[in-house]
């Protein structure tokens, strides 16, 4: 059986954040660089920027009680899983 | 940025027309996004249902809570960087010139001009039902040149920009025909001068 730290994908998961922040970054510094402050494009950084914040929220709520330090076999054989069965 | 320094404004031109692909043209990538936003969602609930355990392990759970927001993060980033391709293309006109800004992608940019008087040909078309009903279509505006034309893609009334268009483009050739004529006057004037000798 493989062991593998729970704080990995967590790892993964801020290596993407960094990227994601980065592109968000290039896409914002585009609307400055082309004079295009509009309506239009201050309500989708807005609905881009909300919907961005509550997924971020959610994953926090949802992650808040796991045990980060824990060591878990990469594969699990549940009982309840009807596909490994 | 000012759109004056943006396209490096001259003293006394104006901007008369700024244009952008009409919103209609958006809704497909809307559409796109809604249908990507509801993957996880569906998955999530057939997982529930066909296999209740493989959601709740020690490693599956978190392991799909972070992809499932990476996911919804990525279709963010995806969606917004459309967005940006879609409203970033822009067509400036002037009283001298039109200013094509195309944005190509994330990373790619192209920005090319075209001055007014040496327009020779503007075509605008309406193709299609839906665009007939939103009045949005292409303007075409050609020169001299075989090579250089610039297209208005999508843009709201183009019949009313291709007569704003050519009429403009008689002002800037009629101003360019004074200013040809007054340095003509003026080389003239000088040439007269050198001939009686007053100027050494």
């Amino acid at each position: 059986m493989i062991f593998l730290p729970l704080y990995l994908p967590l790892m993964l998961y801020a290596l993407f954040l960094i990227v994601f922040s980065l592109f968000m970054a290039v896409n914002i510094y585009h609307i400055s660089e082309s004079a295009s402050f509009t309506i239009p494009s201050f309500v989708m950084t807005s609905v881009i920027a909300f919907l961005t914040l509550t997924t971020l929220i959610i994953t926090i709520v949802l992650l808040k009680d796991v045990n980060w330090t824990e060591m878990l076999p990469l594969i699990e054989f549940s009982s309840s899983n009807t596909f490994i069965q | 940025m000012h759109l004056s320094a943006l396209i490096k404004q001259k003293p006394k031109e104006l901007v008369h027309h700024v244009l952008r692909r009409h919103w209609i043209t958006f809704l497909p990538r809307i559409g796109t996004f809604l249908i990507l936003f509801s993957v996880p969602i569906i998955l999530y609930l057939l997982f529930k249902s066909v296999t209740p355990g493989l959601l709740t392990g020690g490693f599956s759970y978190p392991t799909f809570v972070l992809f499932a927001s990476s996911y919804y993060l990525s279709i963010y980033l995806f969606f917004f960087a459309e967005f940006i391709t879609f409203y970033l293309d822009e067509w400036i006109i002037t009283s001298d010139r039109i200013v094509d800004i195309e944005q190509l992608g994330l990373f790619s940019r192209s920005v090319s001009e075209l001055d007014l008087y040496r327009i020779q040909d503007v075509t605008s078309d309406i193709d299609g039902v839906i665009p007939t009903f939103f009045n949005y279509g292409n303007v075409t505006i050609k020169t001299a040149s075989t090579n250089a034309h610039i297209i208005f893609k999508n843009i709201h009334a183009p019949n009313k920009v291709r007569a704003a268009l050519i009429q403009l483009a008689q002002d800037g050739r009629r101003r360019k025909n004074r200013s040809h004529q007054k340095n003509k006057n003026v080389l003239a004037e000088s040439k007269n001068k050198v001939i009686e000798g007053t100027i050494e």
